[in-house]
């Protein structure tokens, strides 16, 4: 195992056997920060896992309140507050998992400077991290579809898919973001004003019915698009099912993210510490 | 399998400075590009390595001397990868262990043991490892018993043994040491060092940053010298150790070719010396200065503290303010110095002795070591407690004592 057997240390790090042997080395790393992020969260709050509940179930009442009867007739039978939480829960996992990925060398940086592990592991961590907090907040989406009696659907089983995709993208999207904060303080103030500007561009608090027909490919290109729109048709049976062309981009746009976000990361990972 | 630890080909490492105008990043990049600062601005990169190599044989054990800001913790930084050279390779062979600033990596919230586990998986131990050497791990740092606690809960000296006795059992045949000696009392500090000479005994190679010329010269059987980035000499530790010692004298006089001041091209600092290199919170630095003056006058003299980054962190207060006027006779001159060590935490630190008349003035540097000692006292559930120690001093009160001894024959 290369390390355990020495290394090579070279003016840049690109994406090798070495690399992929490494990550698998550390594998276990990356648990141990998802278990101890936990692990604090829970020791120094007074009800825990309740506000990652709190903050979609929050906006999901203001959305209720201020769009509901906007956005009720594009929706059909189903109660609009499971559809904004369906959209919510999702969007969610998008958000916490790039801002958290985008911040992670921040959080990171002190070790960084002392200690050498593939630093990848940095974003990683906190990406996949996220998935805890998303079946937290499921639990509430069982909750709501009990209250209305909605029943379950089979092909609540396809998540992962969405899940996989969404978490690849915003590694891809967040390893960037972190690697460039390095080096320009600028990405920490303009990622939470992107990421707010971002829902409005994606169907969560409303379908995406009510964008007008000649603008939907265009609106596509954004990947959460076919993404949240599968993931609700998956869980509520709502919209159309996802074999058009709007999941297969979010998938090719998901995918790309991922493999440049990597690349560039792994690129300039050898010397972030210099500037964290 | 190669007979070599390390290989170091022409490392170089370049900075870039803060850039200028007090702008940062993108800012100063958009202003240079729209001609706001000057193009021809001061060079704002600089080599903190430049043009290094080396070869380390198994089993041999390196010291690295060097001024603070010569390279010595940039060359251990990207020997251990956690930055890359802007030029040049280097290779390392067989499992590597980093001793460099213990205590990476634990988490407060975390209770004592929490933090073994993900302290010796940041290291590159595995799960199996870390569960074998547990209970060892526990037996050398004295913690047997506080594992469950919050490591907030921990005094700093439990903190510091706990993590480098985590470090210290990693199965490593190449070992990174920088800055350990502060760690823990004397008993815990002589304990460190004979796990380490076991380690060196057992055929580890060993590459060791200090200030304590001491442990370089007991431990070491090499020794590199860097002087501004550069790797100057290569050799027997005694030898190096002497050309460092010289130069730590020359930096001193070179300045002082270059003052205006007659008073001050008349003495040459004949010697300088701190009587104790290690010091614990609360001991006195005392140092010895030997002056050689051609002609009486007066000289003003000041003394401050730096730490390892070459930042002032303390100066010395007298009489009068910072500086302190002493005569000085023709011919050969004692002064003595000594100032508390009352410093934030343990490491390495320098004591600057400024020598001045007018303007101009000459500065020599005294490198030394705060260590921490630890006393136990209980606290108020009457449970042990570590605190940081003061040294104390009781004797008996003789004027006390002789004016009750006058009373009771008096009287």
């Amino acid at each position: 195992m290369t390390v355990s057997t020495g290394y090579e240390v070279k003016p840049t790090s690109l994406l090798s056997r070495e690399f992929v042997k490494e990550i698998w080395f550390f594998r276990r790393l990356i648990g141990l920060f998802i278990w101890r992020d936990i692990i604090v969260r829970y020791k120094n709050t007074l009800i825990g896992a309740a506000w990652y509940v709190l903050q979609p179930l929050a906006m999901m009442l203001v959305f209720t309140v201020f769009f509901g009867g906007i956005f009720s007739r594009y929706i059909g039978p189903l109660p609009y507050p499971v559809f904004a939480y369906g959209g919510l829960l999702l969007w969610q996992l998008f958000s916490r998992s790039l801002s958290l990925g985008s911040q992670s060398l921040i959080y990171f940086g002190p070790m960084l400077g002392k200690v050498y592990f593939p630093r990848i592991i940095a974003p990683a961590s906190f990406v996949i991290g996220t998935l805890f907090d998303f079946l937290i907040t499921s639990v509430l989406m069982v909750v709501l579809m009990a209250i209305y009696g909605i029943s379950p659907r089979a092909t609540t089983l396809l998540v992962p898919i969405v899940l996989i995709f969404t978490l690849m993208f915003s590694m891809g999207c967040g390893s960037i973001l972190a690697a460039v904060d390095a080096r320009y303080r600028d990405v920490r103030h303009a990622v939470p004003l992107m990421i707010q500007v971002w829902m409005f561009c994606t169907p969560v608090m409303y379908p995406i019915s009510y964008i007008p027909e000649k603008w939907r490919l265009l609106y596509s290109v954004n990947p959460m698009v076919g993404l949240t729109e599968a993931f609700r048709w998956m869980i509520l049976g709502i919209g159309d099912p996802p074999a058009g062309i709007t999941l297969v981009m979010s998938g090719v746009v998901s995918i790309t993210m991922f493999v440049a976000g990597v690349l560039f990361f792994q690129k300039v990972q050898g010397t972030l510490v210099d500037t964290l | 399998m190669s007979e070599f630890a390390i290989r170091a080909k022409s490392l170089g490492k370049q900075y870039r400075l803060r850039d200028v105008g007090g702008m940062s990043g993108l800012a100063a990049k958009v202003a240079r590009h729209f001609g706001v600062t000057k193009k021809d601005a001061p060079a704002t990169h600089f080599w903190a390595l430049d043009d290094v190599s080396f070869d380390i044989k198994k089993g041999e054990v390196v010291g690295i001397l060097g001024h603070n800001g010569a390279g010595k913790s940039t060359l251990l930084k990207i020997l251990t990868r956690i930055t890359n050279p802007t030029v040049g390779t280097a290779s390392v062979h067989g499992r590597v262990g980093m001793l460099l600033e213990v205590g990476t990596g634990f988490h407060e919230d975390l209770t004592g043991q929490e933090n073994v586990y993900l302290g010796g998986a940041i290291l590159g131990m595995t799960r199996a490892e870390i569960h074998e050497k547990y209970e060892d791990i526990v037996a050398f740092a004295e913690m047997d018993g506080f594992m469950d606690l919050a490591v907030r809960h921990y005094s700093s000296g439990m903190k510091l043994r706990l993590a480098l006795s985590v470090a210290i059992h990693l199965d490593a045949e190449v070992i990174f040491l920088d800055e350990i000696w502060a760690v823990g009392d004397h008993a815990f500090q002589l304990k460190t060092w004979h796990r380490i000479e076991d380690l060196i005994a057992s055929g580890r190679t060993f590459v060791i940053v200090a200030h304590n010329l001491e442990t370089i010269g007991r431990l070491c059987t090499r020794c590199l010298l860097l002087d501004h980035g550069r790797l100057t000499m290569d050799g027997r530790p005694a030898e190096v150790i002497a050309q460092y010692r010289l130069e730590l004298r020359q930096r001193s006089q070179s300045q002082s070719a270059a003052t205006d001041s007659p008073m001050l091209q008349s003495i040459d600092i004949a010697g300088t010396q701190l009587m104790a290199e290690n010091l614990a919170m609360g001991d006195l630095l005392d140092c010895r200065i030997t002056l050689m003056a051609q002609r009486p006058g007066h000289l003003k003299m000041a003394a401050m503290i730096r730490d390892n980054w070459g930042k002032a962190i303390a100066a010395g207060e007298a009489e009068h303010g910072r500086w302190t006027s002493v005569p000085v006779c023709a011919g050969r001159n004692h002064f003595r110095c000594q100032l508390p060590v009352a410093l934030p935490t343990v490491g390495a630190y320098e004591l600057v002795l400024q020598i001045a008349e007018g303007d101009a003035m000459i500065t020599t540097e005294l490198p030394f070591t705060v260590v921490e000692r630890e006393m136990l006292v209980k606290d108020e559930h009457g449970q042990d407690q570590a605190v940081p120690a003061l040294p104390v001093i009781w004797e008996s009160d003789e004027d006390a004592q002789a004016a009750t001894v006058r009373l009771v024959t008096s009287g």
